[in-house]
């Protein structure tokens, strides 16, 4: 994780205005044609995100959510609008180059883990190395590392099959980290886990972005998640509902707060 | 801080095929459907040019086996029958390449070398206006030179009148005359003055035939080749025949044979042969014995020796018929001298004898005419029951063969039955014609049954591409391109082709094995063209794992252009 230290500043501070941003996105639009109906999933979205900076993404579904991921991953392309990763502007770019972008700039952690279900964790973790094109050898040896790092080095060689939900995501976080990405989306990383599990991997993404640096954009229904971030988007109809610094949100347990309060 | 976007990098073809192989194992058994669907196309195809090798094989074994018989019956027919024209003319071909028959047809005709060497020129290019005709459709045929056929044609055609009529016709022909006219005429001229020399060969001939019957007045053609000694070549040569001193083994065992095959033959036309033959199980009834039958029953030792003593057992039975039949004859005499005796005895009687006396003499008489009626009777039996051997007896008693000479005989015969019944098969089997000795009706089945392959393969890949859909759409997350998503299957797909190519191949070549051997019997696994087969194998595998990776293409297509964010989907 030598790279990622030096690179990104060694703690996250609070986030203020003149601070480098990462991702920037101007009147982000998306129309989905079903049939003659056109459906408007993000109706002008502008957000500026930091480096180091932990993100979490809120709304009910159907909101537009997912769709902002898509756009902010370089997943997806946006029917109006741009988003600018780095100030590089995605639409620009070609299949081949986003697959680089998609490779080692953004880390991928999904609610239902997609591990690779016959490779084991170690061999999960080397795939976007693999295509990264490091050679066999350095793969595992980092693999390894990475793997340590999330606390499953001993079960290196299980397949997903057997091992619990908490440690699948854990693999598939050592996964995302595997090309040290600067940025991680994660999509409900929580969803599919129970309270403490869920609590592992808080800990586990709070430790990426404060001593690795590493941006991390999180859409979320977990208050648990909600409070060690740093800011807090809640999307409506496709538009910025409200945005909030993680102390102007007060988190009642079981509920949140923030929306009363202001 | 910039981030620096640039092309994302491919990967050697080795890692691709690493990567595909660390899955192969999961995926095999879900690959089933497409390995099957490959064996059997391979296995088919595999199948086809197992059969169409060996057969080939076979007939050109067969004609190395039956050649020595075939000699041997060529033999027969030279010094028995006259040769028609057609026959001195394909002598006169074959001279060219073998002195013996030049020097024989020189011997024949009186010829010198030059006259010879005409004839000879003759006869090719009569083989070659002859092909011309028998290619022409019966009708235009007609046209062109009415009924006449072969050598006729052209004695026809040396009639201008005719020949004008035939040009006239020509053009209708379905092919190309071979010639102009002139070179034709020129043909036929020539055709007309040497088909003197024609008519001497064959007078020569007949006179040798004639020669050899005065030599051997009481000998069929055959009888003379099987009873010959090792001075017939010179005997021979005298009348313009030349054989060589292996030929003459050859022919002379063949002749054997064949003269041994006839005494079996003849055999079965004996009632009481056929009965014991089918008494002993070889047929079900007597009416379904046939040649085939005695030679099958009598090719083991055992057989042999059976018929051997069976028909010693008949000839015995002759005897003892014969012996009955002299006793009761001797009887049926004694007996009506008795008979005669006690009649007059009766007549005589003086009529004051007493009455008693009367009647035992007449009890006496009718006791005497009944016995002697029954004697009668019993010698009118045994009477038929010779005949019907009778006439059996001498072709028994001629039978000169020990039993491993019948055995010998039958076995042999029987193979020659086999190799002509193969022939059968080789030659509707058309291996002699077309690509790879297939029929035009067998190549559609291969194209077809290729063809319904792909789309077979197409449709299981691309139900593995549905199946797989968030597996690729996450890969293309983690930085997989397009390109290696396409490889990815694509090789997949060829590994599969690889397997069932090699199932397939294996299946059909036993497959193709067994029906070979089902259809020309063990000549063809002693026959096998392994090279040739093996070539087929590799070629018939290679075609699996290009019909694999042809079919893969357009699943392979869908799956890269699934969009990655299809990984977030929630099932």
């Amino acid at each position: 994780m030598t790279e990622t230290t030096q690179t990104s500043p060694p703690q996250s501070p609070a986030p203020e205005a003149d601070r480098p941003v990462i991702i920037r996105t101007r009147g982000l639009q998306k129309h989905y044609k079903m049939g003659e109906v056109i459906t408007k999933a993000l109706q002008g979205i502008d957000i500026e995100i930091y480096r180091g900076e932990f993100l979490s993404v809120l709304g009910p579904s159907g909101s537009g959510k997912s769709t902002f991921f898509n756009m902010v991953g370089g997943l997806d392309s946006p029917t109006e609008g741009r988003v600018f990763i780095d100030e590089v502007d995605v639409a620009q770019l070609n299949a081949i180059e986003l697959a680089f972008l998609r490779c080692r700039k953004i880390g991928y952690i999904f609610q239902t883990y997609n591990l690779v279900q016959y490779m084991t964790a170690l061999e999960n973790v080397t795939v976007p190395m693999a295509f990264a094109g490091a050679d066999a050898d350095r793969a595992r040896e980092r693999g390894m590392e990475i793997l340590e790092l999330v606390g499953l080095k001993e079960r290196w060689f299980h397949k997903p099959i057997e091992m619990s939900g908490g440690q699948q995501q854990r693999v598939a976080i050592a996964r995302s980290m595997a090309n040290a990405p600067s940025i991680l989306l994660c999509d409900e990383p929580t969803g599919n886990l129970d309270l403490q599990t869920g609590a592992e991997i808080h800990e586990i993404l709070r430790r990426l972005n404060c001593e690795h640096g590493v941006t991390i954009i999180c859409a979320t229904h977990d208050h648990r998640l909600i409070n060690i971030a740093h800011r807090i988007m809640w999307i409506r109809d496709g538009q910025i509902d409200r945005l909030a610094e993680r102390n102007e949100v007060t988190i009642e347990t079981g509920a949140i707060g923030g929306e009363e309060n202001g | 801080m910039k981030l620096d976007v640039r092309q994302q990098v491919r990967l050697p073809l080795r890692r691709c095929v690493e990567l595909v192989v660390s899955g192969i194992q999961f995926r095999l058994f879900r690959a089933a459907i497409t390995v099957g669907i490959i064996a059997l196309a391979v296995a088919f195809l595999m199948t086809m040019l197992t059969e169409s090798f060996t057969a080939r094989e076979v007939a050109g074994a067969i004609e190395e086996r039956v050649a020595p018989r075939e000699a041997m019956l060529t033999w027969v027919n030279r010094l028995s029958t006259g040769m028609t024209e057609n026959e001195v003319n394909s002598l006169l071909l074959k001279a060219e390449t073998d002195p013996d028959r030049a020097a024989e047809l020189r011997h024949w005709g009186g010829l010198d070398q030059s006259e010879m060497e005409e004839l000879v020129n003759v006869a090719r290019r009569r083989d070659f206006y002859l092909g011309f005709f028998e290619e022409q459709p019966e009708g235009i045929l007609r046209e062109m030179v009415g009924r006449d056929r072969g050598d006729q044609v052209f004695r026809r055609l040396s009639d201008p009148e005719r020949l004008e009529e035939f040009r006239l016709a020509l053009p209708r022909a379905t092919t190309q005359f071979p010639t102009d006219m002139d070179e034709f005429n020129s043909f036929l001229q020539h055709y007309q003055a040497t088909a003197e020399h024609r008519q001497q060969i064959r007078k020569g001939h007949e006179q040798a035939i004639s020669q050899l019957k005065e030599k051997f007045p009481d000998l069929r053609a055959v009888e003379i080749l099987a009873e010959a000694d090792d001075d017939l070549p010179d005997i021979l040569e005298p009348l313009g025949f030349r054989m060589s001193s292996e030929q003459l083994e050859q022919v002379r065992r063949e002749a054997r044979l064949s003269l041994d095959v006839e005494q079996l033959n003849r055999l079965l036309t004996v009632r009481q042969v056929r009965a014991r033959l089918a008494q002993r199980g070889a047929a079900g009834r007597i009416a379904d014995v046939t040649q085939e039958t005695l030679l099958r029953e009598v090719r083991s030792k055992d057989g042999a020796s059976w018929l051997i003593s069976m028909v010693e057992g008949l000839l015995r039975e002759h005897r003892d018929l014969v012996e009955q039949r002299d006793e009761l004859s001797d009887r049926v005499e004694q007996l009506s001298e008795q008979t005669e005796e006690i009649r007059e005895s009766v007549e005589t009687l003086p009529a004051e004898a007493e009455q008693h006396e009367h009647e035992e003499a007449k009890q006496r008489l009718t006791q005497a005419e009944t016995d002697l009626e029954a004697a009668m009777l019993e010698y009118d039996r045994i009477s038929e029951d010779l005949r019907a051997l009778e006439a059996a007896e001498p072709m028994l008693r001629d039978l000169d063969l020990s039993a491993e000479r019948v055995s010998e005989v039958a076995r042999h015969r029987l193979e020659q039955r086999q190799l002509a019944d193969i022939e059968t098969a080789v030659s509707q089997a058309a291996v002699r014609g077309g690509v790879l000795g297939f029929s035009t009706r067998a190549m559609w089945l291969i194209v077809v049954s290729l063809m319904v392959c792909i789309v077979g393969i197409a449709n299981a890949m691309l139900m593995s591409v549905t199946e797989r859909f968030k597996e690729i759409a996450t890969m293309k997350c983690l930085g997989a391109t397009d390109g290696f998503i396409m490889i990815n299957f694509i090789l997949e797909s060829c590994f599969q082709g690889l397997a069932g190519g090699l199932i397939g191949a294996v299946l059909g070549l036993v497959l193709g094995l067994v029906r070979s051997w089902l259809n020309y019997g063990t000549l063809s696994l002693m026959q096998l063209p392994l090279v040739s087969v093996l070539a087929a194998a590799g070629a018939t595998i290679g075609i699996g794992v290009v019909l694999s990776a042809m079919a893969a293409v357009y699943p392979a297509r869908v799956a890269a252009r699934l969009a990655p964010m299809e990984a977030m989907r929630i099932e």
